[in-house]
């Protein structure tokens, strides 16, 4: 990945995330309890409205 | 390798000069018995050296939201973002935006409110162009546009789907390989975060005990029959 | 000194030729595989018509007699898929069947017709799945082939 994108801040928020997802999903193998569900919906959520707004997603 | 190749004939799927092997293809399938050939039950995936694996062909959104189809009918329009989006001033954010905006598209077309995807339509297009991509889009802006006034909900996805691989692909001319896939990736939160949410929604009234948050859910989505129920 | 520089000039003079010849079959290669494509398409149309979205992306090649070949994909619980595998290559014999990432046959069901073969999968489990190809028999050295798949 160029310096120029790993400087960016959403960029490195995207991937915190997808490293607090990897694990969920792996460990979960073909089924998955809700409040897991909820916790990657929660997740995402956050960085959405980072996408959509520029604001801090809360 | 044809792999990623685009080829016209999906949703089309016209042949105007393969008439004629079509109505051969008809006439063999009924004249001629379908054979099977005596496959092993079971190979050794390792015989086939990494080079002889082809890539992986990614799956398009439409063949994710196939899957959704058979969920029953959540609340889509309860997932539908509300208001317009304003284009980003960095072409990061503005790549993951994108991406963002046709996954809300799909969720426009699972809602059926022929509006919202129009309106997606031209955010699409606005997208686009603020990553110089606009020519890409163009046609499949108008094309969703159409097809959504005709409630054509599978055109749509298909356009969709298209928009998509067509940004990628001219972002990857341009040698944006990286904000390429940014595109994929805010499609893919966008998708995430409106799965989850619809996922979570169906586990809760599948399961009301007190005991439910330890309950699991499989991972189509669909409440499980009691003997799938596997409490981890 | 002399013998060397023109064995090097030989040597040249025949990767220039192999050269000119690879650019010169490359676009017919190219255009069999594209017509094997369109033999696949023509074997989707049916489940086309039953409702498969059919994608646009598609792997091909060629392949010697007997030669196997695994592409790999991601399929999900709860779709149905059909694979179509095609040659333009008249008197060719093609199969295709599916395994799971275990290496597994998963197949529902399958069909072989010459130089067109059909396997369809219901996945019980969402994941990477392996299409494995071969040619059957072929009246060439190398028999181009295509497939593509659909699902719903």
């Amino acid at each position: 990945m160029p310096s120029r994108l790993r400087r960016n801040t959403l960029v490195t928020e995207i991937r915190d995330l997808l490293r607090k997802i990897g694990p969920i999903v792996s460990d979960s193998g073909d089924h998955i309890t809700p409040d897991k569900v909820a916790t990657i919906h929660e997740l995402t959520k956050a960085v959405n409205r980072r996408i959509v707004s520029g604001g801090d997603g809360t | 390798m044809l792999h990623g190749k685009a080829l016209p004939c999906e949703g089309n799927f016209q042949f105007p000069a393969k008439g004629f092997f079509t109505v051969l293809l008809a006439l063999l399938a009924g004249l001629a018995p379908l054979h099977a050939d005596n496959p092993p039950k079971k190979i050794a995936l390792s015989d086939f050296p990494a080079a002889a694996v082809q890539e992986v062909v990614v799956p398009v959104p439409s063949e994710i939201f196939a899957v959704l189809d058979k969920l029953g009918n959540p609340n889509w329009k309860a997932q539908l973002r509300e208001g317009k989006v304003r284009t980003p001033e960095d072409r990061v954010r503005t790549a993951l935006l994108l991406g963002n905006v046709i996954a809300e598209g799909f969720v426009a077309v699972e809602a059926e409110d022929a509006e919202r995807v129009k309106e997606l339509g031209r955010q699409v297009l606005t997208l686009a162009e603020a990553i110089n991509v606009r020519k890409s889009v163009i046609a499949r802006s108008k094309s969703i546009t159409d097809k959504a006034e005709q409630r054509d909900w599978r055109g749509v996805r298909v356009e969709f789907d298209g928009a998509l691989q067509d940004v990628r692909g001219a972002m990857d001319e341009l040698n944006d390989h990286d904000l390429s896939q940014l595109v994929s990736l805010g499609g893919w939160l966008r998708g995430t975060e409106v799965l989850t949410n619809i996922v979570g929604r169906m586990a809760l009234s599948c399961f009301t005990s007190p005991s439910s948050s330890t309950t699991s859910i499989a991972a189509s989505g669909r409440c499980p029959a009691a003997s799938a129920v596997t409490p981890l | 000194m002399i013998a060397s520089a023109s064995h090097s000039c030989r040597r040249g003079l025949t990767g220039f030729l192999a050269l000119l010849a690879a650019v010169a079959l490359a676009p017919l290669l190219h255009a069999t595989v594209d017509d094997a494509l369109s033999f696949a398409y023509e074997a989707a149309l049916p489940y086309y018509k039953q409702g498969y979205s059919v994608r646009k992306d598609a792997w091909g090649g060629d392949l010697a007699v007997h030669q196997k070949k695994a592409v790999s994909s991601q399929l999900f619980k709860g779709n149905d898929y059909w694979f179509l595998m095609a040659s333009d290559l008249k008197g060719a014999s093609l199969s295709v069947h599916i395994y799971d990432d275990k290496g597994n046959l998963v197949d529902a069901e399958s069909w072989q017709r010459g130089r067109f073969a059909g396997v369809r999968v219901s996945p019980k489990a969402t994941g990477t799945y392996f299409a494995i190809v071969q040619v059957l028999k072929s009246p060439e050295d190398r028999t181009p082939w295509a497939l593509v798949y659909g699902y719903k």
